[in-house]
């Protein structure tokens, strides 16, 4: 049966609402059934109205919209999230409770309508063709606690694009290393690298496990995106990266433990040729 | 000029381009109008207070595309004074901090005094919100604490400070509860002794004061 999403939009500034409403409508898959302009008001008509997912500014007047996403997340019947946010720093605030997407203003129709469709995803996993990975999680068996932090409903990261002025949204797939350095976590892609706020652990939860893999304690690394392993002694690991800067990361000991088994398995394993040793002394 | 005015403005009328397409045509003239005065603050060292409030007035209009109904503004300015010479771009930052801090802090909140007076010797201008309150111990903390993102309060009084030496007053009241005013007291222009229908080209000392 064909069922529109019911949602509501708690939004301060009454052109902003109109317009999200506009585009809300316009997709053809969402009601809008009531919306509120703060915090305290649009949760007593969620609890109300027990919608299917709330569009929430982030930066609601008085109480923010955080502070109301984790008293949302309370109600019996939790709506999905999505925020819409005039500030790519509040990004990474979001992300931690969960939402389903993240619309930096001005709000453009076709990132709408991509949110309209991952709630859909979530909403109706089985019209919507695949069903939203619920996080496999290779890295132990995570606590309720522990999804609802990570927020294994994220199949995106968002990150900040600090040149474009911009939140990027990154899938697990684009991921070459999660390294910690300089007191921030840095994601690498093959292009780029991101400054984030995240905890390696929360990253690695989130990455969930094969292809990545913790070859030290600040670093997460994709086995498909290494370009070499140097193994310059026993148990003495480096390895390159295929990305931009080839960035090369030394193993911890525990990490090349990790690393040799899955290396030995792919046949992967290049030994240092003399000209790497060479360069290493 | 704040980047969160300007960011803010251009959502407004991204916004306005599906809700209200008609309307976008005035709305640009306001932020034209706003931006102009901005880029040309630094041609006079002095503007008639009808030339600001014409600025403060575009940039009230432009806020309202994105707050509507909620923003009411209520201006009690003495006539006599439409002439009187301020600083460009001294009473615009009030008005601002009213609107991004005062209104910001509560649902609730919305309604802006405005004021222009002559006390005495001095041209006293001040904008008074209806927002949440800071405890007054905290004021000089919140409004004129040195750190890397300094509050405009904090930049108006160093072109004040500029201008007019110690002979000004930039003042903040508040409680919690009890809104935010922010005066501004200036010397009267007699006082100041600037000709009102010769404004001057700004020496290039006068100019760097003005920028500091």
């Amino acid at each position: 049966m064909w069922i529109r999403i019911r949602a509501v939009i708690i939004e301060d500034e009454p052109l902003a609402a109109q317009y999200l409403a506009a585009l809300l409508d316009d997709t053809c898959q969402v009601d809008v059934i009531g919306s509120a302009i703060e915090s305290e008001a649009g949760l007593r008509l969620c609890a109300e109205l027990r919608p299917d997912a709330v569009f929430v500014d982030i930066n609601l007047p008085g109480k923010d919209g955080v502070s109301l996403a984790k008293q949302l997340a309370m109600l019996p019947q939790p709506p999905r999230l999505v925020f819409t946010t005039g500030n790519a720093n509040r990004a990474t605030d979001a992300f931690r409770l969960e939402a389903v997407d993240y619309l930096l203003k001005p709000l453009d129709p076709e990132q709408v309508t991509e949110a309209v469709n991952r709630l859909l995803a979530y909403l109706r996993p089985f019209e919507a063709g695949s069903s939203p990975s619920s996080g496999d999680l290779g890295n132990g068996v995570p606590t309720a606690d522990k999804m609802r932090l990570t927020g294994a409903a994220n199949e995106l990261l968002p990150v900040k694009d600090v040149d474009r002025d911009q939140i990027r949204l990154l899938a697990r797939r684009e991921v070459v290393a999660v390294l910690r350095r300089e007191r921030r976590t840095w994601v690498h892609t093959v292009r780029e690298d991101f400054a984030t706020y995240y905890p390696v652990a929360d990253l690695l939860r989130w990455l969930g496990g094969d292809p990545f893999v913790q070859i030290g304690r600040h670093a997460v690394v994709n086995l498909q995106a290494i370009e070499r392993v140097i193994h310059y002694g026993d148990r003495l690991y480096r390895v390159r990266l295929r990305d931009r800067a080839s960035t090369e990361i030394t193993a911890s000991r525990t990490g090349a433990a990790r690393l040799a088994p899955v290396l030995k398995m792919q046949s992967a394993v290049i030994r240092a040729s003399v000209n790497d040793l060479q360069r290493l002394a | 000029m704040n980047p969160h005015f300007l960011f803010n403005a251009l959502n407004a009328l991204a916004a306005l381009a599906t809700v209200a397409p008609r309307e976008v045509p005035r709305a640009t003239g306001r932020l034209r109008q706003f931006l102009r005065a901005s880029f040309d603050q630094q041609e006079r060292l002095l503007v008639p207070l009808e030339e600001e409030l014409a600025v403060v007035r575009a940039y009230l209009d432009i806020e309202s595309l994105r707050l509507g109904d909620r923003l009411k503004v209520e201006q009690t300015i003495d006539p006599g004074l439409l002439q009187a010479l301020m600083p460009p771009f001294s009473f615009q930052p009030l008005v601002e901090n009213a609107v991004q801090h005062g209104l910001h802090s509560s649902p609730r909140a919305g309604r802006l005094q405005l004021i222009a007076r002559p006390t005495g010797e001095w041209l006293e201008m001040s904008v008074r919100d209806d927002g949440q309150g800071v405890p007054s111990t905290e004021i000089e903390y919140l409004f004129f604490a040195e750190r890397p993102q300094v509050h405009a309060l904090v930049l108006l009084r160093r072109r004040l400070r500029g201008l007019f030496g110690r002979s000004f007053q930039l003042e903040v009241r508040s409680e919690i509860g009890e809104g935010t005013t922010v005066t501004m007291r200036i010397p009267m222009p007699k006082r100041f002794g600037v000709g009102l229908e010769s404004p001057r080209p700004i020496s290039s000392e006068l100019r760097e004061l003005a920028l500091n």
